[in-house]
C-alpha cells in the first residue's frame, strides 16, 4: 500500500477493528431538489456493503460524500478518526488517490489512454516510475483476466473489457476502500458477475472495505450487509454483518 | 421526408440546441463573414491597383510631341517641396490657348490662385500654415476633387505661373490629362511572393478558423444526429440536417460579410501599405467575382460539413468514428522529397536552369517550392503525431501522458496548427529573406563623409538655377535662426541629385528655421537636412523594411488567429470530455496534473511548429538562394522574434484554456440520479 | 409430474440403484428441502407401471432402495419430449408468497416496508447462495443462478406491486374530497 501522511502502515484484515467510515446527519440539496435528509451511516474495516434504493433516492450522492468528492451541505464524515472536511484539498485529493479505489458505471476510463496507461495513472502520480508502474499495472490487468486488451486504447474495448479494466486501476494501488457506483450497470449478467466476483475476490484478499451502491439486489447479495437509503434517509439497516 | 422539410428540421434542430450549439453556429458564421470578406478584398486589390494608377498616370499628363506643336498645351512645372518631414507636390501651372485641365480641377489656376487638396487645404489654415504659404503663392480658388488625388488625405497643389516665370523653359508642355493604356509592367519575383504571402497569411487561418468552428461540439451534436437516425432518418438524411446547419451560419454569413468589406475598406483605405494608400472606394471587387464569392460561402460551409461527416458513422446507436490514425500518405512526403531534389539540382547547376529562356527557370524553381511547401504541408502533421506518440510512450509524467495522447487520439485539429505555422513560416522566412537581401545590396547611403561630419542642425541647400546664386544665398544668411551660409563647390550627395551650386547652412536646428529656409529657396532650389538626404537616397531599403514589417504583421496576425482556433478546439475538446474528467478528478489526479497536461495539448504542436517551421524556412531559402544564383541571407531577426511570439502565444492560449479545466472537473456529473 | 422425468434423466446415461437415485436427486436438485423416499419410489413405480423403466436386477435382500433401475426405450422417448417442450409460466412454490404480499398490501401496510422486509429475508439466502456460486463448480453456478434471479425476479414484483398500489391509493386519494 501507498502511504500517505494520515495513518501509516497499519494491518489491514477483516477483523480491523472499530469503523473505518462514520458518517453523521449528512444533508446535501442539488438546487431545489434534496438529496440527502440527515443521513448517518457507519462501515468497519474489511466489511462488504451494498448501498441499495430506488433511482433518485441519493445513494451516488452519498458516495461521493462518504468519498470526499462533494462536501455535504451540513454534517460531517469520518475517516480513520479524521474529518474529511478538515482536510486541504491536496490531502484530499492524495488521499482518494492512494487509499481510496472508485469504479463508476461508464465512461470513467480517459479513452485515448491505453488499459495500461490508465490503470498505471494513479502509481505514476504516487511517484512510481513508468517502468515499474506499467509492470504493477500488467499484473493487474492479468488477475482481472483483461491481459489480452492491455495496450488497447479504452475507447475501443468492450464495455465488460473497460469495467475491468476500471476495477484493476481501482485496485492497483492496494486501496482501504473502494467506492463501486452501479458497477455492472451496463453489463450483461455474465459479465457483470465476472466483474463482481472479480471485484469482491481481490477485495477479500487485500481485507478491502467496498461500499457498494446498486439498485439490484443480486449485486447487493455479494456485500455482508445492505443500506437501503430512501428519499435521501436510511431506511431501517437489516441483515448481520 | 422532401429536401425542403428536412432543411427546415435542421435549421430548427440547430437553433434549439443550447447554448453550446448557437456559439457555434454564431462562430461559424463570424469566420465565414470575416473569410469572404478578405477574400472580396483580395479580388478588389487588382481594380485598387489600377484605379490608383490611372488617376496618377492622368495627373501627370501626356506630353505633346514638339514638332508640329499645336498651340493647346498646358505647361507643366513640378516645384515640389518637403514640409515638416512630409513631401509635398506644388505644380504650377500656365495654359496656353484651349489648354487641357488636369483632373479634379474646374479650370487651370490663374497668376496668383492655387487649388490645393483638401488636407493642404487644412494644413495651410493650420497655426504652422504660414511657414508653407510662401512655396504656394497665392489665393486658394478652391479644392482639387477626388479623381485628382490618390488618397484621402493625400497633399497637392496647383499654384497659377506668376507672370514672370519662364515655365515654358522649366516645365514640360502637356497635350491632355487622360488616363491611357500602359502595358502592365511584370511584378518582380519578390513583390509577387510578398503579394502571396499577404494574401495566404490573412486567408489560411482564416480557413483553419472556419474549419475548427465546424468542428466543436461535434460529439454532442452527433449524439443528436444519432437520435435522429433512430427515429428513423437515413445516413444521407442525416447528412443533409448537418448540411442545413452549416449553411445556415454560411447564410448569416453572407449578410454579415458586405458590411464588413466596407468596413474593411475604410480602415484598409486609413493606412501606408507597400508605401501606398486608396481610397476606399477604390477597393472594388468585379461584380460578377463578389457574386460567386457571396454564393459559394454557403457551398463551401456544406461542404466541409459534408467532407468532415464523411468519416463517421451515425447510427441509432450512436457515433462510430472509423479508426482515425492518420494515414501514413506517401504522397506527401513524395512530393516534399521531389520538389527539395529539384531545388537542390537548380542550386547545383544554376547556369543550366536560368540559361533556359524566360518562363522556364520561373516555372522549375517556382513549381518546386510550391511542391516544398505542400509537401510540408502534408508531412508535418504526420511528424507531429509520430512526436507526440513517441512522447506519450516515454514521456517522464503523467501530465505529460494524458496531453500526448490526447493529440495522438485527435491529431486533425493539432496538425492543420502545426501545418500551417510550418508553411507560414517558410513563406515568410523566403520574403524576409528577399527584403534583406535587397537591403543589403542597395547601396547604403551616398552622403560622403565630410557631410555627417557636420552637425545635424545643418541644411544643405542646392541651387538648381544658374544665376543669381550668391544673392540667394546672402539673403538665407538674414533668415532668422541662421548661423552662417558656407558655399560649396560640392554637392553632398555626391554624383546624385540637382546641378548648380551649394551651400551649407548652419541653424540652430529649429524646425521653423529649416521651413523658412525653404521658403526662402522656393522654386528656385531645395533645402534638405542630412536624414532626409538619407532616406531620399535609400528608397530601395526603406522599401525593404516596409515589406519586412508586412511580413511580421502578417506572422503575428496569423499566429492570432490560429491561436484563437488552437483555443476552441483545446477547450471544446475539454468539455467534451467532462465525465472523464470528473472521474480522473475523483480517484485523485491533481488539478495541477490536468493543467500542465493542457499545458502541453498547446506546446507540444506549436514548438513542433515552430522547429519544423525554422527548419523548413533556413532550408528553402537556402535552397532558393542557391538556385537562383545570389548570395544567401538568413532571416534570422525575423525568426528569432518569431519564437518570441510563438512563445508568447503558448502562454497566451494556455492561460485563457486553464480555467476550463477545473469547470471541465465538476463532480456533479459523476452523481448517477 | 416434474419428479417423475428428472429421475427419467438420471437414468438416462446409466442403470442406477434406487439409494443412488435419491442422493442425486437431492444432491443436484434438491436445493431447499431434500424429496422423501416414498415420493421417489412411488414415482419409480408408477413410471415402471407406465413401461418407462424397469428393473434390471435386485440385490439380495434389498426393498426397492436395492433394486437396480434401466429406463426404456419408451421411457428415453418421453424424456426426448419433455426436455423439447416449454415449462408452464405457473411456478412451483410461489403461491404463498403471492398471497402474502397482496394480503399486506391490500391491508394497507406501507409498502415499503413490505419490500424491505420481505428483501432482507431474501437476501440472507441470497447471499449465501452468491457465496456458493462464487466458490463452487459449473453446476453449482448455473443452480445458484437459477434460485438467485427468482429471488431477484420476487423482489421486483414486490416493488413493482407497491408501487401499483400506492399509486391508485393516491387517485383515490385525491378523487376524495
Amino acid at each position: 500500500m501507498i502511504e500517505t501522511e494520515i495513518g501509516g502502515n497499519e494491518e489491514r484484515t477483516s477483523s480491523s477493528k472499530g469503523s473505518l467510515l462514520i458518517a453523521s446527519d449528512l444533508h446535501k440539496r442539488f438546487g431545489r431538489s434534496t438529496a440527502l435528509a440527515g443521513l448517518s451511516v457507519e462501515v468497519r474495516g474489511g466489511e462488504l456493503v451494498a448501498v441499495l434504493g430506488p433511482s433518485g433516492s441519493g445513494k451516488s450522492t452519498l458516495l461521493l460524500c462518504l468519498a470526499g468528492i462533494i462536501p455535504p451541505d451540513r454534517g460531517e464524515v469520518v475517516y480513520r478518526g479524521r474529518t474529511l472536511a478538515s482536510l486541504s484539498d491536496a490531502t484530499l485529493t492524495r488521499l482518494r488517490r492512494d487509499e481510496f479505489g472508485f469504479v463508476f458505471q461508464f465512461g470513467q476510463l480517459v479513452p485515448e489512454l491505453t488499459a495500461v496507461d490508465n490503470v498505471s495513472l494513479p502509481l505514476r502520480l504516487a511517484g512510481l516510475r513508468r517502468r515499474d508502474a506499467a509492470t504493477r499495472a500488467r499484473e493487474w490487468l492479468a488477475r482481472l483476466d483483461v491481459d489480452e486488451v492491455a495496450d488497447q486504447r479504452a475507447g475501443e474495448m468492450s464495455g465488460g473489457q473497460a469495467q475491468r479494466v476500471a476495477v484493476a486501476r481501482a485496485l492497483v494501488t492496494g486501496p482501504r476502500v473502494v467506492f463501486a457506483d452501479e458497477p455492472t450497470g451496463s453489463l450483461d449478467s455474465l459479465n457483470g458477475d465476472l466483474v463482481m466476483n472479480l471485484m469482491v475476490g481481490a477485495a477479500r484478499e487485500q481485507g478491502t472495505t467496498v461500499v457498494l451502491v446498486t439498485h439490484e439486489a443480486r449485486v447487493a447479495a455479494y456485500a455482508d450487509r445492505e443500506l437501503v437509503v430512501r428519499d435521501g434517509m436510511l431506511a431501517e439497516p437489516s441483515g448481520s454483518p | 421526408m422532401t429536401t425542403i422539410r428536412l432543411f427546415g428540421l435542421g435549421v430548427r434542430l440547430a437553433l434549439t440546441g443550447g447554448r453550446a450549439s448557437i456559439t457555434r453556429m454564431v462562430l461559424m458564421a463570424l469566420g465565414l463573414a470575416v473569410g469572404v470578406a478578405l477574400l472580396l478584398g483580395a479580388f478588389s486589390v487588382g481594380p485598387a491597383v489600377g484605379a490608383r494608377r490611372d488617376r496618377d498616370v492622368a495627373r501627370g499628363g501626356q506630353t505633346a510631341p514638339t514638332a508640329g506643336a499645336s498651340r493647346d498645351v498646358t505647361y507643366r512645372w513640378d516645384a515640389s517641396t518637403r514640409f515638416e518631414g512630409v513631401s509635398i507636390p506644388v505644380i504650377v501651372l500656365r495654359g496656353v490657348g484651349d489648354a487641357p485641365v488636369p483632373p479634379g480641377i474646374p479650370r487651370l489656376p490663374r497668376p496668383g490662385e492655387v487649388f490645393v487638396s483638401p488636407a493642404l487645404a487644412d494644413l495651410l489654415a493650420s497655426r504652422d500654415g504660414s511657414l508653407l504659404a510662401p512655396r504656394l503663392p497665392g489665393s486658394v480658388a478652391g479644392t482639387i476633387g477626388e479623381d485628382g488625388l490618390l488618397f484621402p488625405d493625400e497633399l497637392y497643389g496647383y499654384v497659377g505661373a506668376p507672370a514672370a516665370l519662364p515655365i515654358e523653359r522649366l516645365g514640360i508642355a502637356q497635350a491632355s490629362f487622360s488616363a491611357v493604356d500602359r502595358p502592365s509592367e511584370d511584378m518582380s519575383f519578390s513583390a509577387l511572393l510578398v503579394l502571396c504571402v499577404f494574401a495566404l497569411g490573412l486567408l489560411l487561418p482564416t480557413g483553419l478558423f472556419i474549419v475548427t468552428t465546424t468542428r466543436l461540439s461535434a460529439s454532442t451534436r452527433e449524439t443528436r444526429f444519432a437520435a435522429v437516425r433512430l427515429a428513423g432518418a437515413t445516413q444521407s438524411q442525416v447528412r443533409l440536417l448537418a448540411a442545413a446547419e452549416s449553411a445556415l451560419a454560411a447564410l448569416v454569413a453572407c449578410l454579415l460579410a458586405w458590411p464588413l468589406f466596407l468596413a474593411g475598406r475604410i480602415v484598409v483605405s486609413r493606412f501606408t501599405i507597400f508605401g501606398y494608400r486608396w481610397f476606399p472606394g477604390d477597393f472594388s471587387p468585379p461584380a460578377p467575382v463578389a457574386a460567386v464569392l457571396l454564393v459559394g460561402a454557403p457551398l463551401f460551409a456544406v461542404g466541409v460539413t459534408m467532407l468532415g461527416m464523411r468519416r463517421l458513422v451515425v447510427s441509432p446507436l450512436g457515433i462510430a468514428r472509423r479508426a482515425r490514425r492518420p494515414r501514413r500518405a506517401s504522397l506527401w512526403p513524395a512530393m516534399l522529397g521531389v520538389g527539395f531534389l529539384v531545388l537542390v539540382a537548380a542550386a547545383r547547376y544554376p547556369d543550366t536552369v536560368l540559361g533556359q529562356p524566360s518562363p522556364i527557370p520561373g516555372l522549375i524553381v517556382g513549381g518546386a517550392l510550391a511542391m516544398v511547401l505542400a509537401g510540408l504541408a502534408g508531412t508535418v502533421p504526420w511528424l507531429g503525431w509520430l512526436g507526440a506518440r513517441a512522447l506519450a510512450t516515454w514521456g517522464p509524467t503523467p501530465s505529460v501522458l494524458l496531453g500526448s495522447r490526447r493529440l495522438e487520439s485527435e491529431p486533425t485539429s493539432a496538425g492543420r496548427v502545426v501545418a500551417g505555422i510550418t508553411v507560414l513560416l517558410a513563406l515568410v522566412g523566403m520574403a524576409q529573406a528577399l527584403a534583406l537581401s535587397a537591403l543589403a545590396s542597395d547601396g547604403s547611403s551616398f552622403v560622403p563623409r565630410w557631410a555627417t561630419a557636420l552637425p545635424p542642425s545643418t541644411v544643405f541647400v542646392s541651387s538648381n538655377t544658374g544665376r543669381d546664386r550668391t544673392e540667394a544665398f546672402e539673403t538665407l544668411a538674414h533668415v532668422p535662426g541662421v548661423h552662417s551660409v558656407m558655399v560649396m563647390a560640392k554637392a553632398p550627395t555626391g554624383g546624385h541629385g540637382h546641378p548648380g551650386s551649394h551651400a551649407a547652412v548652419l541653424t540652430d536646428g529649429a524646425p521653423a528655421t529649416l521651413e523658412r529656409i525653404r521658403n526662402e529657396v522656393a522654386w528656385v532650389g531645395v533645402a534638405q537636412t542630412l536624414d532626409e538626404l538619407r532616406t531620399q537616397y535609400g528608397s530601395a531599403s526603406s522599401e525593404a523594411i516596409r515589406t519586412s514589417r508586412m511580413m511580421n504583421f502578417v506572422t503575428v496576425l496569423v499566429l492570432l488567429v490560429t491561436a484563437g482556433s488552437l483555443l476552441l478546439s483545446t477547450v471544446d475538446g475539454m468539455m467534451e470530455r467532462r465525465r472523464p474528467m470528473a472521474v480522473l478528478s475523483a480517484i485523485g489526479v491533481p488539478l495541477a496534473v490536468m493543467r500542465r497536461s493542457v499545458f502541453v495539448q498547446i506546446a507540444l504542436p506549436l514548438a513542433a511548429a515552430l522547429v519544423l517551421g525554422a527548419a523548413a524556412s533556413l532550408g528553402v531559402v537556402a535552397l532558393f538562394f542557391r538556385a537562383v544564383n545570389e548570395p544567401t541571407l538568413f532571416p534570422v531577426g525575423p525568426l528569432v522574434l518569431t519564437s518570441g511570439a510563438i512563445t508568447a502565444m503558448v502562454v497566451l492560449v494556455t492561460a485563457v484554456a486553464l480555467p476550463w479545466a477545473r469547470i471541465a472537473r465538476r463532480p456533479e456529473l459523476l452523481r448517477n440520479e | 409430474m416434474s419428479l417423475a422425468r428428472t429421475l427419467l434423466g438420471l437414468l438416462e446415461d446409466q442403470p442406477r440403484y434406487g439409494y443412488e437415485l435419491k442422493h442425486l436427486y437431492d444432491d443436484r436438485f434438491g436445493s431447499s428441502q431434500e424429496v422423501k423416499f416414498g415420493q421417489i419410489y412411488t414415482t419409480l413405480a408408477r413410471l415402471r407401471r407406465d413401461g418407462l423403466v424397469d428393473i434390471a436386477a435386485i440385490e439380495s435382500g434389498g426393498g426397492p432402495e436395492r433394486k437396480l433401475y434401466l429406463v426404456t426405450p419408451d421411457g428415453v422417448a418421453d424424456l426426448e419430449r419433455w426436455l423439447g417442450e416449454p415449462e408452464p409460466a405457473e411456478t412451483y412454490g410461489r403461491k404463498a408468497l403471492f398471497s402474502k404480499v397482496v394480503l399486506a398490501l391490500m391491508s394497507g401496510r406501507p409498502a415499503h416496508e413490505i419490500l424491505d422486509t420481505q428483501r432482507s429475508a431474501h437476501l440472507v439466502r441470497m447471499r449465501a447462495l452468491t457465496e456458493r456460486k462464487r466458490t463452487g463448480d459449473l453446476a453449482d453456478a448455473l443452480a445458484c443462478d437459477f434460485e438467485l434471479f427468482h429471488l431477484e425476479a420476487d423482489i421486483k414484483w414486490i416493488e413493482l406491486a407497491g408501487a401499483r398500489v400506492e399509486r391508485v391509493a393516491a387517485e383515490l386519494g385525491e378523487e376524495t374530497p
